[in-house]
């Protein structure tokens, strides 16, 4: 090396701690970005001496400086991987958290003047009845007051969980068009990535924006996502991502939602399934393969595409469309055993129909089953009917009937023909229903949901509610807890921490002005060699 | 592991906002008056256990209505009694004198006033309890008594003295099938209401007697039905109404035909067993007042209970919401304390 050789060497060690410098700036002015992963300098010994023919085998090389060789991103992927796996659990449990807490601000009695108040004030006024008022209007009024104050509270319930299912609705085909939208922005970053990979430009703040948005998508649904080599020819190789859904019934990758710069789209089918299209590139284009099975003269997709059938999906989405199609024990096959809106709706109909059946049964016919005249049996007749005049009774629909609303009928206090006045058979049978065990059937044939009271099967609905939602709520807590500790371990690898940056930043300005003292001492040497010597 | 500032801010804000979660809740604690839970979700087996005890606490408030609404039935019944038990004395009072052969127009005279008293216990036993006649069994709708012109009493209609437990006397003293029919249906009848015995129907869909109160106060079992072998009323308003018409049937002079006065010492004679009869039938009604009585001490006891028991689940006593409230406040203000001491010093204050 030449004399000034050694001026070069202070100099890479000056441009490189200024680098260094310049990428500690960058990470304590972007500590508080989001998605943000630490850089750091990748630099390695400059060594510019070779082997040869006539090189001398005596002769020392001290090494020509420091080379910077670019900045890299410390991320871990293993722990993406990780993060991002539990993210979809801590999304799949959010969601039916959110869904529970909306059915839980209609089914909730607790502390409030609701259904099971009025069902025990409706057995209060009966027993009023009862109490030395056998046949007086006024009784029979009170309980008729309180019998249509619970079919109001009855149609208000089912009018709010309907309001629940639309809203959320509307915010589950949002979230789908959210996941689509996501989709082809991680298409687009790919893009971008792709371009520069080619151009040789590493694209830092790219990735971070990927990252970012896969961490999105992975609480929207379970993914499995992939890094590869693609060729471009010439010995270019450049990265290319996959991402495709983990089949949850399987535990394996399934449709592939992103190829790189191609991407699939995801629609909601009427039955709230979701639909995943075909690899589209960016035009749209479906991007097919070399075989046509189905001969039609059109080759076919590259990927498999179709419907996210049931049990298929897990993540947020899948907890959404579970809330809208649950319907538990209601469901017609074991297929469908989660409790969503619909389990809430078809319980609170089952409570309003058998409570109505009932109450009408005992208005109409005998201990014996044997229908009451209402020329002999004074009051005789439905007490219950649908508002709408259609033929179930649903929560949505009871109504008193319009014969006890205008005095035509009212409760029967007896079903004996020339009964005395105050003969109160069939009052005691009032009383007596409410505590009554009565079996409601499930969706399947012959499956009992519950056996018990008007009363108790609200409370065993709540009850159920509340269970599902203390589960859910533990394992969000034991989900938020372990991705919490994830992201923590992400964030020791990935994130920045302005200790350990104000020490680099001390150690590259010393570093630099160590660099910066080397050439004032190289100077001092030459201006010993240049000045003084002979002299 | 490499704790970064962010994750250190993170985990610290994290803790912070748990702390003023617990705070919170501890705040809501003691303003709800220690109420430990408000939906299902948030206890799911206490919210269970606590609608079991409301519910049963609602049942007990109708039974506890119930039952004072039959304590006041039965006081009314008694009073109307002991008002019975008066009328009698001033009629045997009244039939002593008689007895005694009053000369000139007394007899007459005291005829007219048992006639009057037979007609005082009628409007007694008319007496109505809220909309219902208190002593007209399952019938209480409508007037159970009733004292015809020519002095003979009619129940629900049916002349008293025509009625027995046999049904061919019944029909030996002219009564038409339905009024037999209707005789044994008021023999038997009951009007059943829940005061908390464990009230519950057979599998006819008929209440169970020992499991519910049977309210019914038959007018007619109290004074008394049918006849003696002799044709003597059984039935104490009817023997002092007959007495009057007999003693009314007097001369001037104080003379009865002796046929009347045969019959008139018969009555007589009868008059202090019906009279036992009735106060037989008191002690039953003033048994089954005792009963209620009794019953409304256990169901206000049994009320107390749920109410001490819902409410030792719904919510922790003050003591407790306030400590908790307190420990709270204390890790909220420690979590404050820490992060103001920790988080503001990094190395670069250092530098220099």
């Amino acid at each position: 090396m030449g004399s000034f050789g050694d001026f070069i060497i202070a100099r890479t060690g000056m441009m490189s701690s200024q680098m260094a410098l310049n990428i500690t700036g960058q990470n304590i002015s972007n500590i508080n970005t989001v998605g943000y992963t630490r850089r750091a300098l990748d630099q390695s010994t400059f060594v510019v001496n070779g082997s040869g023919l006539y090189r001398s085998s005596s002769t020392v090389y001290a090494g020509a400086g420091v080379m910077m060789n670019g900045v890299s991103q410390l991320r871990d992927p293993y722990l993406d991987i990780r993060f991002r796996n539990e993210m979809s659990n801590v999304g799949s449990a959010d969601a039916l958290l959110a869904g529970m807490e909306q059915i839980e601000s209609v089914i909730n009695d607790v502390g409030i003047e609701g259904i099971t108040k009025q069902f025990q004030d409706l057995l209060d006024k009966i027993g009023k009845l009862n109490a030395n008022h056998v046949g007086t209007a006024e009784f029979d009024n009170l309980v008729k007051n309180s019998a249509e104050s619970l079919c109001q509270l009855f149609n208000l319930a089912a009018s709010k969980l309907q309001d629940v299912k639309d809203n959320y609705e509307t915010k589950y085909k949002e979230e789908v068009g959210n996941i689509d939208t996501l989709l082809q922005n991680i298409r687009d970053i790919n893009e971008q990535i792709r371009k520069a990979d080619i151009s040789g430009d590493s694209a830092l703040e790219l990735r971070d924006q990927r990252n970012m948005l896969l961490d999105e998508l992975s609480q929207y649904m379970k993914v499995d996502i992939t890094y590869s080599k693609e060729d471009l020819g010439s010995g270019v190789e450049i990265e290319k991502l996959t991402i495709k859904m983990v089949d949850e019934s399987t535990g394996k990758p399934s449709y592939t939602l992103v190829d790189g710069i191609n991407s699939a789209n995801i629609e909601m089918n009427d039955d709230y399934s979701l639909n995943v299209s075909a690899l589209k590139d960016r035009n749209g284009q479906i991007i097919r393969g070399t075989t046509d099975a189905d001969g039609d003269g059109e080759m076919d997709p590259l990927t498999p595409n179709g419907d996210i059938t049931e049990g298929m999906g897990y993540g947020a989405l899948e907890s959404m469309r579970q809330i809208l199609t649950g319907q538990g024990e209601y469901s017609p096959d074991d297929k469908n055993t989660n409790k969503g809106i619909p389990y809430y709706q078809a319980s609170l109909d089952a409570l309003a129909k058998t409570f109505a059946d009932e109450m009408n049964k005992l208005n109409t016919q005998d201990a014996n089953g044997n229908a009451l005249d209402p020329d002999k049996i004074n009051g005789a007749g439905n007490l219950f009917e649908t508002s709408d005049k259609t033929a179930d009774i649903t929560a949505a629909n009871i109504s008193i009937s319009d014969a006890w609303r205008n005095g035509n009928v009212s409760i029967v206090a007896s079903t004996k023909e020339n009964a005395s006045s105050d003969a109160n058979d069939n009052i005691l049978r009032f009383q007596a229903l409410f505590s009554q065990n009565i079996s409601y059937e499930g969706g399947q044939a012959g499956s009992v949901i519950y056996n018990g009271t008007f009363e108790g099967f609200y409370s065993n609905m709540q009850g159920v509610l509340g269970l599902d939602m203390q589960t859910t709520s533990s394992l969000y807590n034991t989900y938020a807890t372990a991705a919490d500790d994830l992201n923590n371990s992400r964030e020791g690898v990935s994130g920045v921490d302005l200790n350990e940056e104000g020490v680099n930043m001390m150690q590259y300005q010393k570093a630099f002005a160590a660099s910066c003292r080397m050439i004032t001492a190289l100077d001092e040497l030459m201006e010993q060699v240049i000045n003084r010597m002979g002299v | 592991m490499r704790v970064t500032t962010n994750s250190t801010l993170r985990t610290y804000r994290g803790s912070l906002a748990k702390a003023t979660l617990n705070q919170y809740n501890a705040m809501n604690l003691v303003l709800s008056d220690g109420r430990l839970f408000n939906s299902f979700a948030d206890s799911p087996a206490r919210a269970t256990e606590s609608y079991r005890l409301h519910s049963a606490y609602a049942k007990n408030q109708t039974q506890q209505e119930t039952n004072s609404t039959m304590i006041s039935k039965f006081e009314q019944a008694h009073s109307s009694m002991q008002q019975i038990s008066d009328q009698y004395n001033k009629a045997l009072e009244q039939a002593m004198k008689a007895q005694n052969s009053p000369t000139g127009g007394a007899l007459k005279e005291l005829g007219t006033t048992l006639k009057g008293v037979a007609q005082s216990m009628v409007h007694t036993l008319n007496v109505k309890y809220g909309d219902k006649y208190v002593f007209a069994g399952a019938d209480g709708d409508n007037a159970p008594f009733e004292l015809t012109d020519d002095g003979e009493l009619l129940y629900r209609g049916i002349n008293v003295n025509d009625i027995s437990d046999d049904e061919t006397v019944m029909a030996a003293n002219g009564l038409t099938p339905e009024e037999i029919a209707a005789v044994k249906e008021m023999l038997n009848e009951n009007v059943y209401v829940d005061i908390g015995l464990g009230f519950s129907l057979d599998g006819n869909q008929e209440v169970i007697p020992s499991t519910a109160f049977d309210s019914c106060i038959s007018g007619l079992k109290i004074m008394g039905y049918g006849t003696d072998d002799e044709g003597t009323p059984n039935n104490m308003i009817s023997i002092i109404s007959q007495l009057g018409e007999i003693y009314s049937k007097a001369d001037e002079d104080g003379n009865l035909p002796a046929a009347d006065k045969e019959t008139a010492d018969k009555l007589f004679g009868k008059m202090s067993e019906s009279f036992t009869n009735f106060n037989t039938q008191r002690g039953t009604i003033t048994s089954r007042a005792e009963f209620l009585d009794s019953n409304e001490t256990r169901l206000v006891e049994t009320g107390d209970n749920l109410t001490e028991q819902f409410t030792s689940i719904d919510k922790t006593d003050m003591a407790d919401a306030l400590t908790t409230f307190a420990y709270a406040q204390y890790t909220y203000n420690a979590a404050l304390r820490v992060g103001n001491q920790v988080l503001s010093q990094s190395f670069i204050d250092y530098m220099s």
